[in-house]
């Protein structure tokens, strides 16, 4: 009688501290065991290169978290040269604001190399079109 | 150790569409500027949105460019098969692959998904689309945060609408309450084991448990937006019709006063109490879920039958020790009483009572020994219908001697559908397809009686009957063998033999040219369609010979094509065919189980031409492949191709034949396991909107001609054939470079043919 009570006991606690995993990103009571997403460090700005060809290149990788990586690009006026490369399983749309120039549907493990050229200093956001409102945007700022 | 071996049902088992209890709220505001008759809210919980257009006039809701993505109007709702939406919002956390044919930019092609004005999808700027929280809310969950906000953008005539929503969190209450209501009724079913005659209260309690998951079931059933069976599905779908019968076999006994019938409680209990716990325990402390029911309700509910389920596993030691008669050898060891114990005498006469006399019913003996006879029977009944299915039965014919099961196989040819569509769902060993065209001077009375000699012909031959012709000895001695004849229509017979042009339905249009090909007119087309396949070759030369000859100068033939798999009996039946590459060839094809089977392969009896009701659209191909290119590629180029193993056509992503392949693994190196441009892949309906048909191919083999001969059978091909292949072609299908499209063919196969009737006589007679 005590090992059922012991057993019942253990398996309840079992339970409750498996709770994390299972009930989901939301988790338990209170919040325990939710899932938190990475709190954005805020940017941290890279430098397109400049290559002989005075095409600056950058390359940005695109994921399942839903964020560009990486979110802000530094470039000086002339052609900018963007690689976006999917490497989640969400398909992805980037579209460049206020410049034209767009990588269409990108599907898993695609990638696509956009160039846009910029004369005017500013910051021009390019947005995923499909997860715009889930926060997935970069920004070019061009200085 | 009771819990542990509980098996726990999958968290996702009480989701809604995928979303369960969530402190994630989607709102959306009005649409403006407002239109009278279109509404739009929000269901399943957050999940989706759902349009209705009351209106006179088309509404248009707009992709993830701008672009029109779906259409709500007075004739239905239509999806815009060039958005790339279409293809995002068909899932819940968007796991989809965009066609490479699809583009924002490109003119919509609408494609008709409900006849009713309303459409439902996910849309991905409403939700919170991120498997994990966002770090603000992560770190306070208790507090309110406004997430985002987002609009959607409709066009209705030139007018634009928009309508504006807020994603938020809203944390729930606390689940304080309904843990103690749930402690209390634990200890409630405790304290009760300690009463002189617990039995009857315990056996109410399983049904009160029994009836709550039931109503829990209802309130998600109510939250689902979908079919009939889909809500039933949330009641009884999944362990609950197996716990219940047992749970209310244990309440049963319980009431008959069976003391030892809470074990079996406890066990149902168990089950119940940690499903639930698993997939609606959140339920208490978020502030909403999917469920028709009030929330507090719910909530209640939930408390109610966990704590009974838990409460029954706490009382299963008192109520062993206090009520079950101790003599047995298998009863529980008489514990020491404590001191606090009352009244042990009592509890010696309520021991007494407890075991009923015989004369008050079954006794435990003869309870077991019913149940012993039971799974006896069960065990021999199943053995019994085993060998009778396993074993190669021999039947006698009308003539005495015995055929062996292939030959006897016959093939009911009246009946709502024509036989040699789904009937046989494993397909014959040969096969000779052919068409006809019409004499340009046959008149309607010339067909109906070729179509009447053609059905004699066919019902008499699919029983194994002679004809009373001269060379029905050719095939004397042989059994039916599954022989079928099946006749279609061609898109070129209407306008001829009185026929009008218009009685031709909009969907037998002749196939469009798809890029790259070249047809070979002569074989290709035809006014009549003719399939005629069976279990053995005799049979189906006979049986094309005699068919050819009934058409007497109304009709000659156009081409004829002859096919084969391998013969019945030379390898199991369960198996797969595989087609001259190699491959298992039709592992994905519609089961006559699926519930869209029908709704996929035959058309619908609400088509305005009644003569086609319950019948099929017909592709014929007759696809060369490129053998000696593909024997240069290596095994493992060869399954890139496919995406499938060749050795048990197993998708690449793992399991057996018919496991579910999984496009979105990932191998060593971040590339899909199921390459981009594998057959399987694109030619799959989850990629091409749910077009699906039902392949039934032989291959050929003259010489150097060889390859596939494709027959599919669809209930339209402008939702069947045409896109799929349109998909392959246009995705870049890594088979297409080993394989050549030589011919082509579409017929319309009319519905079943009565007692009586001739194929076809509906059409034949209506105009």
């Amino acid at each position: 009688v005590r090992r059922v009570l012991l057993t019942v006991v253990t398996a309840g606690l079992a339970l409750s501290l498996g709770g994390c995993s299972l009930w989901g990103m939301e988790g338990g009571p209170g919040g325990s065991g939710a899932v938190a997403g990475s709190p954005s460090p805020g940017p941290s700005p890279v430098d397109a290169v400049a290559g002989p060809d005075g095409v600056q290149r950058v390359t940005i990788t695109l994921g399942d978290d839903l964020r560009l990586h990486p979110s802000l690009v530094r470039a000086h006026p002339g052609t900018i040269e963007f690689t976006f490369r999917n490497t989640g399983a969400t398909p992805h749309d980037v579209e460049f604001q206020g410049v034209a120039g767009g990588t269409g549907n990108l599907n898993a493990g695609g990638s696509a190399t956009v160039r846009v050229t910029v004369a005017q200093p500013g910051t021009y956001p390019f947005p995923c079109v499909y997860h715009q409102s889930s926060g997935m945007t970069g920004s070019l700022v061009v200085s | 150790m009771l819990i542990v071996l509980v098996p726990v049902t999958p968290a996702a088992a009480h989701d809604v569409d995928g979303v369960g209890a969530t402190n994630f709220r989607t709102t959306v505001g009005p649409l403006t500027p407002t239109v009278p008759g279109l509404t739009l809210r929000v269901i399943e919980n957050g999940s989706r949105l759902e349009l209705r257009n009351a209106a006179r006039t088309d509404v248009v809701i707009l992709g993830y460019s701008g672009e029109p993505y779906a259409r709500v109007g007075p004739d239905g709702a239509y999806v815009n098969d060039n958005s790339p939406a279409t293809y995002l919002n068909a899932d819940r956390f968007s796991l989809a692959l965009v066609p490479a044919s699809a583009s924002a930019t490109k003119p919509p092609v609408w494609d008709k998904v409900d006849s009713q004005p309303v459409f439902r999808w996910h849309d991905h700027r409403t939700h919170w689309m991120l498997t994990a929280l966002p770090p603000n809310v992560a770190t306070n969950p208790g507090a309110f945060f406004h997430i985002s906000s987002w609009s959607v953008g409709f066009t209705y005539g030139t007018q634009e609408l928009t309508a504006a929503g807020s994603l938020d969190w809203v944390p729930g209450p606390s689940p304080w309450p309904w843990f103690l209501l749930l402690a209390a009724i634990v200890a409630g079913l405790v304290a009760l084991t300690y009463r002189p005659r617990p039995h009857r209260t315990l056996a109410v309690a399983v049904v009160a448990m029994v009836v709550g998951q039931i109503v829990h079931g209802v309130g998600i059933a109510q939250a689902i937006v979908g079919t009939l069976p889909m809500k039933l599905g949330a009641i009884f779908g999944y362990d609950a019709e197996l716990i219940w019968p047992i749970a209310l076999l244990a309440a049963w006994l319980l009431w008959r006063g069976y003391a030892r019938a809470i074990w079996l409680a406890a066990g149902c209990g168990a089950y119940i109490a940690v499903s639930l716990i698993v997939d609606d325990a959140p339920l208490w402390w978020r502030s909403s879920a999917p469920s028709g029911l009030p929330i507090a309700l719910n909530r209640f509910v939930l408390a109610v039958a966990i704590g009974i389920g838990l409460g029954l596993v706490a009382a299963v030691p008192t109520m062993l020790r206090r009520h079950a008669p101790p003599s047995r050898p298998w009863g529980p060891s008489t514990v020491e009483m404590t001191m606090s114990e009352p009244k042990p005498k009592t509890s010696t006469v309520d021991d007494e009572a407890a075991e009923p006399a015989p004369s008050g019913g079954i006794g435990r003996r003869q309870l077991a020994g019913y149940l012993a006879v039971g799974a006896l029977g069960a065990v021999a009944g199943g053995t019994i219908g085993a060998s009778l299915s396993g074993s190669s039965t021999a039947t006698p014919t009308a003539n005495g001697p015995l055929l062996s099961d292939v030959g006897s196989r016959a093939i009911a040819f009246h009946g709502p559908r024509q036989a040699g569509i789904a009937d046989p769902i494993h397909q014959q060993a040969r096969v000779w397809v052919a068409a006809f065209d019409l004499s340009p001077d046959a008149a309607i009375q010339d067909l109906q009686l070729l179509l009447g000699s053609w059905t004699r012909t066919a019902q008499a031959l699919t029983l194994g009957q002679p004809l009373g012709y001269n060379d029905d000895e050719v095939v004397a001695g042989l059994g039916p063998s599954a022989l079928t004849v099946t006749v279609g229509f061609g898109p070129t017979l209407f306008g001829k033999a009185g026929i009008p042009a218009s009685a031709r339905p909009d969907a037998l249009a002749p196939l469009p040219a798809f890029p790259g090909e070249q047809l070979d007119p002569a074989r290709s087309d035809g006014d009549l369609g003719l399939v005629v396949a069976a279990d053995d070759a005799l049979l189906v030369a006979h049986a094309a010979r005699t068919l050819s000859r009934a058409t007497n100068g109304v009709a000659t033939v156009r081409w004829q094509m002859s096919g084969f798999n391998a013969a019945r009996g030379a390898g199991s039946d369960s198996l797969t065919g595989r087609n001259l590459m190699g491959q298992v060839d039709g592992s994905n094809n519609p089961k006559p189980a699926d519930s869209d089977f029908e709704q996929r392969i035959f058309v619908p009896q609400t088509d305005p031409a009644n003569w086609l009701r319950g019948g099929s659209y017909l592709v014929v191909r007759r696809i060369r492949m490129l053998l000696d290119n593909w024997d240069q590629l290596g095994r493992q180029q060869q399954e890139q191709v496919i995406g499938r193993r060749r050795d048990n056509g197993a998708p690449l992503s793992g399991g057996t034949e018919f496991t579910a392949a999984d496009y979105g693994a990932k191998g060593a190196g971040g590339q899909p396991v199921i390459p981009a441009n594998a057959h399987i892949r694109l030619a799959t309906p989850a990629f091409n909107n749910g077009a699906a048909m039902l392949r039934r191919g032989f291959s050929f083999s003259d010489g150097p001609d060889e390859g596939l001969l494709f027959l599919a059978w669809q209930a339209d091909p402008r939702h069947g054939f045409i896109p799929v292949q349109r998909n392959l072609l246009g995705s870049g299908d890594a088979l297409q470079t080993f394989i050549r499209h030589e011919t082509s063919a579409v017929f319309a196969a009319p519905g079943g043919v009565a007692d009586g009737e001739y194929i076809g006589q509906r059409l034949l007679e209506s105009t």
